[in-house]
């Protein structure tokens, strides 16, 4: 994008051209501090829903003054060919006919009439959802988050629904995950709705790299936000406040892809062979794994790398309990079946001054090789992954603090297959 | 066996087209159509833009990610 905009910036300047950005993105923030960074100053649309449809990005297209967009593919190598000697000096656009309204109930909710009928219900949950964090607008309180998480589930189950209305359904648990009406499993969720949209439309690579942004490094098509931290520096060596980053990134977005299977490559010691460590009988801390497939896993030609997975394990401290900092990171064992590859089993988790802050391990799993001349469906699923998470935690600011472990279970399995229209419905 | 091998790759290509021609009918912005209406909000949440609202200029649309 840097690149069109430098092209642009004297036309834009001279108001022959406008420039819009529309962004793909689940987190809209994220895209302030690129476009902050990067000195872009047109406007920039936010569609995490993806409701112009589009199956990848970057696209670029040229719209005359009736509204109407151009043929042709858009390069910026050839931008003085294309833009200025070809499309700029032609004689404007006549008008044209009205525009197709696809989505008519997707306003913001300050300008619907109260007196209007209510519309789409799907619709204005979208929208409920778009603009709860616009200035004006109502924010989402968990009443309404849940109101709209169940008017999109229903819409995305019922017969003959696009899988777009799946995909809405995974965006809107992601968004209520990342916001303080969390609600257990909605990460999971969201990861299941998005694979299932995907299995129904396999060339849709937004919705794709919805998934792969949290997936395993096998899986990753590139790093997603590994530019960051350097946007970062960047605005505070201008002297500048950078946009801040509203959800912490996780290590999955940050890390570059591989084509390496993750194998055992240090020999790590069990820190509590005996199980001697008392176990967390309050859950003083709660545990939350969400397991990320390989979207390999949504053909049904590709047999393998089905279950290699990342998987993200959240430490988070329930009403009352906080971790002590000082004591040092907790510390995550884990235990792969027979034939499975993890590069360690003795992970740390990330580290925070905010005793009440939840903390992330992050880690991958592989399944086993498959038998080529097997039958075509993989028996390495389901799996369960077991491990024992050890961290110090106070009972209150005032109340006892100790060593204390707790046991868990992690399945990973096929997505959940909803049946639905074939695929391309 | 060339003859398997043909019918299996007309098969794929087959499949394939009807894919790309499916995602392709998804997208709401098609060249050669107008743009529809749809209302989005800003990225900065200080505002919203209606696609419809662009007629009469020359227009740059940029879909992308930070990504």
């Amino acid at each position: 994008m840097p690149v069109w905009h430098e092209k642009t910036r004297t036309l834009r300047e001279s108001g022959e051209l406008v420039v819009i950005g529309i962004t793909q993105e689940q987190h809209p923030d994220r895209c302030s501090l690129y476009a902050q960074w990067q000195g872009i100053d047109w406007p920039i649309l936010w569609d995490p829903f993806n409701l112009t449809g589009s199956a990848a990005v970057p696209v670029v297209l040229a719209v005359d003054e009736a509204g109407v967009i151009r043929p042709g593919r858009l390069d910026v190598r050839r931008f003085e060919e294309q833009i200025l000697e070809g499309w700029m000096p032609s004689a404007p656009a006549q008008p044209g006919p009205a525009a197709h309204r696809p989505y008519p109930d997707v306003v913001p909710p300050s300008t619907r009439a109260a007196a209007a009928s209510e519309g789409d219900k799907a619709q204005v949950a979208l929208s409920r959802l778009l603009w709860s964090r616009t200035a004006g607008e109502e924010g989402l309180d968990g009443a309404a988050h849940e109101g709209a998480l169940r008017t999109l589930e229903q819409a995305a189950l019922a017969q003959d629904a696009d899988p777009a209305l799946t995909f809405h359904h995974g965006v809107a648990l992601r968004m209520r995950y990342d916001s303080e009406y969390r609600q257990a499993g909605d990460f999971q969720r969201a990861l299941d709705a998005w694979m299932n949209a995907l299995i129904r439309r396999p060339s849709q690579y937004i919705w794709r790299r919805r998934i792969q942004q949290w997936g395993p490094r096998l899986d990753k098509p590139y790093p997603f936000y590994d530019w960051v931290e350097e946007a970062q520096a960047s605005m505070i060596a201008a002297g500048k406040v950078p946009h801040q980053i509203q959800v912490a990134l996780s290590g999955a977005e940050l890390t570059s892809g591989t084509r390496e299977i993750p194998v055992r490559n240090i020999q790590d010691s069990h820190p509590d062979p005996e199980a001697a460590l008392k176990r967390d009988g309050k859950h003083l801390i709660e545990l939350e794994s969400t397991v990320c497939l390989h979207t390999g896993v949504t053909s049904k030609r590709v047999r393998e790398p089905a279950g290699s997975s990342r998987i993200h394990l959240v430490l988070r401290p329930t009403a009352g309990a906080q971790f002590e900092p000082a004591a040092g990171p907790a510390k995550i064992w884990i235990e792969v079946p027979p034939g499975w590859n993890t590069p360690r089993q003795l992970l740390t988790a990330s580290s925070s001054a905010d005793p009440k802050a939840e903390l992330l391990a992050e880690f991958e799993v592989r399944p086993p090789q498959p038998d080529l001349t097997g039958p075509p469906t993989s028996p390495t699923l389901p799996a369960t992954i077991r491990g024992t998470a050890f961290y110090f935690v106070c009972e209150g600011v005032s109340g006892e603090c100790q060593f204390l472990a707790q046991d868990f279970e992690i399945l990973i399995q096929a997505p959940p297959v909803v049946e639905g229209p074939g695929p391309g419905k | 066996m060339r003859c398997l091998s043909f019918i299996a790759l007309s098969f794929f290509l087959w499949t394939g087209s009807v894919q790309a021609s499916q995602d392709r009918s998804a997208s709401l912005l098609k060249p050669g159509e107008p743009l529809p209406g749809l209302v989005l909000p800003t990225i900065d949440g200080q505002g919203t833009v209606d696609l419809a609202d662009l007629r009469g200029k020359k227009v740059l649309l940029i879909q992308f990610a930070s990504w």
